[in-house]
């Protein structure tokens, strides 16, 4: 279970813009969560501090009751390799890395051997049915395909919860509707707990809780 | 280790740009090193090859007993516009002895530590006012080898008291040439005046000091134009050393720069790949690791070849620039090594502390803005 109470996060760089006001969420364990909100109304930010990319400058984030932003850098990212999967809007993928290598990284952060890696990686992307694209670049693959890599390299670890920022924005409608079918199975097939945030209100279906976000607050809707 | 370096081999095609600028920087150090040499071995080889075939000649081959007196050097000096030459009569005193001839002798004792302990063809220093060194040309002139002359006695007169001198050793050709070629005395003495290049004139017993001085008027001039070419030499040589070292200084800047726009370069270029390790767990040390091998390792051996280098090139210029200002070469080389050694080091020290800066950067990534930005 994830449990955040009062995030506030604040941009500092250039102007000072106060992206997450004092937000504060449930979301259990092997459910499918939806955060939606137009553009710039600090979706992708409460994503960033949740899933422990992005330190809050106040707040806490627990985990079954660990707060992850107590721990040591050295720990925070044990804990997301081991516990914590990625899916972007842009799907990063290393351009330099063919497609398994792509999914064997989380792995290799690991500390696995190359051969088990890319052994279980293999298997990763024959269930994601794109094993035949393997050894081909990202440049060489669709869109879609391209995210059902990164679905792969997000859950190849096996962690519990994946985090989804956008997976659909630069999709079509077909094949965006087919990752959130995926994502939808991650959590049916597999018990992984969900959280996508999307801008996307045809997205959310099927979801067990949609967060709205506005000006950095959030509402359940 | 396994991890780290699956990810350098991904990686090494896509930052090999940055290892063209580093040959490139230390391609141009060999290449100015090498012309530094050839340039300065062409120079020592025409000075040498004017001393020898011309310079040399003339300063052996005057010699009076009675006639020649500070005044009449003066005139004779006057006579060829010698000031250029910077002859030194003041300091000459009159030696007998040597097989039967009488020679003049300059003290010269700077003369002597400029030639240091390794100039001598036979016999060593002279250590007090008994002793004495000469010049090889001098011992041919006097039809003897070097080895014969080492213990010879001869009189130095001087102020119209004598004493007598015991010629401990015989200086060789070689010192009196190349870059630091000077118009060294036939005998040097220490304990005597000023370091200067001396035209050391020696006359035949009871010669017509008038009719050697017109004799020499036109091989004197001669003489003047071959040593305005050697002047000329050195002063080409010294503007041609200050423009070099002033590149090694621009090389070394620009190596600076180079090395520091690589590191960041590798850095930007590489962001997203660093910001995924750490988005999927990745350490910290990992990456430093990673960043360090990919960009410091290849940027230290250039560094390494590009500073040592500059500090070689430095050494050579600052041993010929010591050498000319009379310091002693046994002090230039003493220094030289050690100045090598410092400077590279240094230089390893700087690139070194840039990559660590790099690792240090990682440390600090944003991710989450680090990801927007790989866009």
């Amino acid at each position: 279970m994830i449990e955040a109470e009062g995030i506030t996060f604040t941009y500092k760089k250039t102007n000072e813009v106060q992206a997450v006001r004092g937000v504060s969420l449930r979301i259990e364990s092997g459910s499918f969560v939806s955060v939606v909100g137009r553009s710039g109304s600090g979706k992708s930010t409460l994503l960033h501090c949740l899933s422990g990319l992005l330190t809050p400058d106040s707040g806490s984030v627990r985990y079954d009751g660990t707060d992850i932003y107590a721990m040591k850098d050295r720990e925070l990212s044990a804990f997301r390799n081991a516990n914590i999967g990625f899916v972007f809007q842009n799907f990063y993928l290393e351009p330099n890395f063919n497609l398994l290598e792509n999914v064997m990284l989380p792995l290799l952060v690991r500390r696995m051997s190359v051969r088990q890696a890319k052994a279980r990686a293999m298997e990763t992307l024959k269930k994601f049915g794109i094993d035949d694209r393997a050894y081909h670049f990202p440049a060489e693959m669709s869109g879609g395909e391209c995210q059902r890599a990164a679905i792969a390299r997000a859950i190849v670890g096996d962690p519990t919860y994946i985090f989804a920022d956008e997976p659909t924005g630069n999709l079509d409608r077909q094949n965006g509707r087919l990752i959130v079918e995926t994502l939808h199975e991650l959590k049916d097939s597999y018990g992984k707990t969900v959280i996508m945030v999307t801008h996307n209100e045809a997205d959310t279906e099927g979801s067990d809780a949609v967060y709205v976000t506005e000006d950095g607050k959030i509402s359940v809707r | 280790m396994g991890y780290a370096f699956f990810v350098l081999k991904k990686l090494f095609r896509r930052n090999a740009v940055i290892y063209v600028p580093i040959a490139v920087n230390v391609a141009v150090a060999v290449i100015l090193v090498f012309v530094f040499f050839t340039l300065a071995f062409n120079f020592s080889s025409a000075t040498d090859s004017l001393y020898a075939d011309n310079l040399a000649f003339y300063t052996v081959n005057i010699y009076s007993y009675e006639g020649m007196t500070a005044e009449r050097a003066a005139e004779y000096a006057d006579t060829e516009g010698a000031e250029s030459c910077r002859v030194a009569y003041a300091d000459t005193v009159y030696a007998e002895g040597l097989g039967g001839s009488v020679i003049p002798a300059t003290y010269c004792s700077g003369d002597l530590a400029l030639l240091g302990g390794e100039a001598f063809a036979a016999g060593g220093m002279p250590e007090s006012g008994d002793e004495a060194a000469v010049t090889c040309s001098l011992v041919y002139f006097l039809g003897m080898e070097p080895d014969e002359a080492v213990g010879l006695e001869f009189t130095l007169a001087e102020g119209g008291e004598s004493r007598t001198c015991t010629v401990a050793g015989v200086l060789g050709e070689a010192e009196c040439s190349g870059l630091n070629a000077a118009l060294y005395s036939d005998v040097l003495v220490p304990g005597g005046g000023d370091t200067v290049a001396c035209v050391t004139l020696r006359f035949t017993r009871d010669a017509d000091i008038s009719a050697a001085i017109a004799g020499l008027d036109e091989e004197g001039a001669d003489y003047m134009s071959d040593y305005r070419t050697l002047d000329t030499m050195r002063a080409v040589y010294d503007i041609i050393s200050a423009v070099m070292f002033a590149c090694g200084g621009v090389l070394g800047l620009l190596f600076a720069l180079g090395a520091r726009a690589a590191v960041e370069y590798t850095y930007k270029e590489n962001i997203l790949l660093w910001s995924l390790m750490k988005t999927f767990g990745g350490r910290n040390s990992d990456s430093f690791l990673i960043s360090l091998l990919l960009t410091a390792l290849p940027v230290l051996a250039g560094a390494a070849a590009g500073i040592g280098l500059g500090a070689l090139l430095l050494a050579g210029l600052s041993s010929a620039q010591f050498a000319l200002w009379g310091v002693p070469f046994s002090v230039v080389s003493a220094f030289s090594a050690p100045a090598v050694g410092i400077t590279a080091g240094a230089g390893v020290c700087v690139t070194l502390l840039l990559a660590l800066m790099n690792g240090y950067s990682y440390g600090r990534l944003d991710v989450s803005a680090a990801l927007r930005y790989s866009e």
